[in-house]
């Protein structure tokens, strides 16, 4: 992590900022968030795909505490500032830790690999096939019938265990990479987060299909 | 207290030797109910209270009177309250269903109420009384007006803050116009915070519990469902929904419209319609504790209406409403990552959840029995008061309250349809951006339209604000790179800005979402309502006509710019005549002028409003939505 914007002077009393800190450590008083701090930084974690939800739950809690804008409702528009940007940054980063979707398209950034958030249809034509079929047998549902909801719900637990796959796929290529950073690692990465994003979309369809039920 | 000693110049700050013990600042939380509203404060102990009015009584009706004469100040509550049989079309009752509405977006208030409801600008509603024309957020501001005087008097000098709370479910118009009521009761509002928020945080501090908790708030006009999470002293809102025009008042709707039937009174009066209503509300209120309660009306043409209304029978007769409130509930619990079995508790809100059958569907769709220690129609309101303790830095304890986006935030795109950018319960305050691009060659300029809602036609969302991002450098299609941020704060309010990244060149533009009052005009309104004295009814009336005339002349330029192609250019030299004169009315003193020519633009633009709407028409069977302005 880069982080030559160190040292600079303290934005309020000009004291000295040596490292990137939340409080000044002479006067302090907040500080802005540091722009080239990653969402493990955020949480002082290790970078990496299997994250202890349980445990980032309870720092985010700790950090909230700490920063949120409630804190500094009496302070100035700047400080009030400040505490808005470390929150809005915090909760973009539980956000990203607790989706593996996000997660791995994160972790793909970080590598310096940029991933597409495109709805062009897969290029890989056996998971191309996987899809149309998916697609097929949600179409020919008859959302009026008696059992329409079980049928949903078993299409469901299909898409889901093929989500956990991916998911599980996606840990073991992160921690290949962690061992070996292979360009090609990330390449299977990227190909299995398409795969990802597009069963959760279906997901979501599931779930628009039920609402409409009752 | 020596009341002397507390006598204060408006505006300015007590002496230092008057301020409470402790430096305590003066701070306030209010429930902002549809048909009551109540003010409560912590003393000096950390404990809430609700304040009483004079009479001893806490809750005042959210009912307003406006007199017909002129300059005449509007009656809020009980008082107002007994105007509305003899004058039903002057004494506004529920005007939050109508906060940040458009008269579009109510379908049936329309033809329910005895209220003369128009369209103002931008289409929002106003209620027509007399010859005044009034916004729900006048409405509004008068009953805090009222709530903050109440408190003044029992703390004791000027509230330094208020924390005004909202039902979950309120979209961001709704959110805006509450706060600008609030600035125009005079109240710096420290926050809006949710209403089953509020009422949790009253909840959790009397039991120190920790897990899962749904809060069912069932007021008289709204519904909202919140699931919470309780950990370490945090309370973190996972998820919410509801209805925001579902609650109690449908309920005495129901019974009212049973009573009419039955009568046979095809076109009732409007004092017919308010004794009906009175008395479904009685017989609602009566059936929580009996199993049936007598009907007695005495009908226009003397004869006497005359029924027994059982508890079944109402029952069945609100049972689609309440069923109503079951999706919400379902889809709030999926989104928190929940089934029923893992709630430690259910909390009811809101005098509706004293109905009997609402307590037994809760119970079916939660699975357990709900919580009542705390009385439903104070909890929010205390709830807030402790916020409001919190936020003033009166205390420091540790409580945090962590809130969500009620609904999701997008953008349209092509073929009117919505692309997400801050989805619901996304935890607050939040950022979300998202790249957009232009799709012919050369495009200059882009259209944003903003919306909020779940549904995926533009048409079926709530639109917020339409913007333009002008000044992207010529480039080919899908080469600009337009970034569009939403930035959402810790009241829910949204801002966004867009700019173009490719060239470095910072287009950037800030809107807020306008639900039909401007900065502007809420100035005005502000300037009026404190310089509203008796003397200066002159004035008053020259600053109503004044706003109007502004408003009707920036419509009209707007007008002229896009669509000025359709006049010829004799018309357009007609209409511009008579929109210089129309300005040049307002630099003088007569308000009765400014009318006139108001009334003369209006007539010599009455052909050109119509062909714009043909135009309109037709654009709108072409379905272009981003538009081209290259």
């Amino acid at each position: 992590m880069a982080t030559n914007i160190f040292p600079q002077p303290c934005w309020s009393c000009r004291g000295p900022i040596t490292e990137s800190v939340p409080f000044c450590p002479t006067c302090k008083i907040i500080q802005p968030p540091d722009p080239t701090q990653n969402y493990f930084g955020v949480f002082s974690i290790d970078p990496g795909f299997n994250v202890d939800n349980k445990h980032i739950e309870s720092l985010y809690r700790e950090l909230q505490q700490q920063f949120h804008p409630d804190r500094f409702a009496t302070k100035s528009p700047t400080e009030r500032r400040f505490s808005m940007e470390h929150v809005t940054k915090l909760n973009e980063a539980l956000r990203t830790m607790e989706d593996p979707l996000s997660l791995a398209v994160y972790l793909l950034q970080l590598f310096g690999h940029t991933v597409e958030n495109s709805s062009k249809p897969p290029s890989d034509p056996e998971f191309l096939m996987e899809v149309m079929e998916l697609r097929e047998s949600l179409e020919d549902l008859d959302l009026s019938r008696g059992d329409a909801g079980e049928e949903l719900d078993a299409m469901r637990d299909d898409v889901e265990k093929r989500c956990l796959n991916e998911i599980s796929e996606l840990s073991n290529l992160f921690n290949d990479y962690f061992k070996n950073s292979q360009d090609s690692i990330l390449e299977q990465a990227a190909k299995a987060v398409d795969r990802l994003r597009y069963h959760n979309r279906f997901l979501e369809e599931l779930d628009q299909r039920e609402e409409a039920l009752y | 207290m020596d009341v002397l000693l507390d006598i204060v110049e408006p505006g300015q700050t007590p002496k230092p030797h008057e301020v409470r013990l402790e430096d305590q600042k003066r701070v306030v939380g209010i429930d902002l109910g549809t048909t009551y509203s109540l003010v409560a404060a912590v003393d000096l102990e950390g404990k809430p209270a609700c304040i009483a009015d004079e009479a001893g009584l806490l809750s005042l009706p959210s009912v307003v009177y406006y007199s017909d004469e002129p300059g005449r100040e509007p009656v809020v509550g009980i008082k107002a309250h007994e105007q509305a049989i003899n004058h039903p079309e002057q004494t506004i009752a529920s005007a939050k269903r109508l906060m940040g509405r458009g008269l579009e977006d109510l379908s049936e208030e329309n033809s329910r109420t005895s209220l003369a409801l128009e369209a103002g600008e931008g289409g929002m509603v106003q209620i027509a009384v007399g010859s005044q024309h009034i916004s729900p957020v006048g409405v509004a501001a008068e009953i805090l007006k009222n709530l903050k005087s109440r408190a003044e008097e029992a703390m004791g000098g000027e509230l330094h803050g208020a924390v005004i709370t909202v039902p979950a479910y309120f979209d961001d118009a709704q959110r805006q116009a509450t706060k600008d009521a609030g600035r125009l009761a005079g109240l710096e509002v420290l926050r809006l915070v949710n209403e089953p928020t509020a009422a949790a945080l009253a909840y959790g501090l009397d039991q120190g519990k920790e897990g899962m908790y749904a809060i069912y708030d069932l007021g008289g006009g709204t519904f909202d469902i919140s699931i919470l999470k309780l950990s370490k002293g945090v309370f973190q809102v996972m998820s919410t929904g509801g209805n925001s025009s579902l609650g109690g008042d449908d309920f005495d709707n129901k019974l009212s419209d049973l009573f009419l039937e039955e009568m046979g009174d095809e076109k009732p009066s409007a004092a017919l319609l308010q004794i009906c209503k009175q008395e479904a509300r009685r017989v609602k209120e009566q059936l929580t504790q009996s199993q049936e309660v007598t009907v007695k009306i005495e009908k226009p043409d003397g004869g006497i209406y005359n029924r027994i209304v059982g508890r079944s029978e109402f029952n069945e007769l609100i049972k689609k409403l309440i069923r109503a409130t079951g999706l919400p509930c379902r889809r709030a619990m999926k989104d928190a990552g929940l089934n029923s079995g893992k709630l430690e508790g259910v909390v009811l809100v809101g005098g509706s959840t004293r109905v009997p059958a609402v307590r037994e569907f809760v119970a079916e769709i939660f699975k357990q029995e709900p919580l009542v220690d705390v009385d439903p129609d104070q909890v929010v309101a205390l709830g807030a008061a402790h916020q409001a303790d919190l936020l003033s830095g009166n205390r420091r304890d540790g409580l945090l309250l962590l809130d969500v986006t009620p609904l999701s935030l997008g953008i349209e795109t092509m073929g009117e349809l919505v692309e997400k950018i801050v989805p619901r319960n996304s935890p607050i305050p939040t950022a979300r951006a998202q790249e957009f691009t232009t799709f012919k060659d050369g495009q200059t300029a882009m259209a944003i339209h903003v919306v909020q809602g779940e549904r995926e036609l533009v048409s079926e969302c709530r639109s917020l604000a339409r913007f333009e991002l002008r000044g992207i450098p010529p480039m080919t299609a899908g080469a600009a790179r337009i970034r569009v941020t939403f930035q959402v704060d810790a009241d829910g309010l949204l801002t966004v800005s867009a700019n173009e990244e490719t060239t470095g060149i910072a287009q950037s533009v800030m809107v807020k979402p306008a639900y039909g009052l401007s900065d502007g005009e809420i100035e005005t309104m502000l300037r009026d309502a404190i310089t509203h004295g008796a003397e200066d009814m002159l004035a008053r009336a020259f600053n109503e006509a004044k706003v109007d005339a502004d408003r009707v002349l920036a419509a009209a330029g707007a007008a002229l710019k896009h669509d000025g192609d359709l006049l010829s250019e004799k018309e357009l030299k007609k209409v511009k005549a008579a929109m210089l004169k129309l300005w040049e009315t307002t630099q003088g003193k007569d308000h009765e002028a400014i009318n006139l020519a108001i009334k003369d633009l209006d007539r010599d633009t009455t052909f050109f409003a119509q062909r714009r709407m043909d135009r309109g028409v037709q654009a709108s069977m072409t379905g272009h939505n981003v538009d081209d302005f290259s």
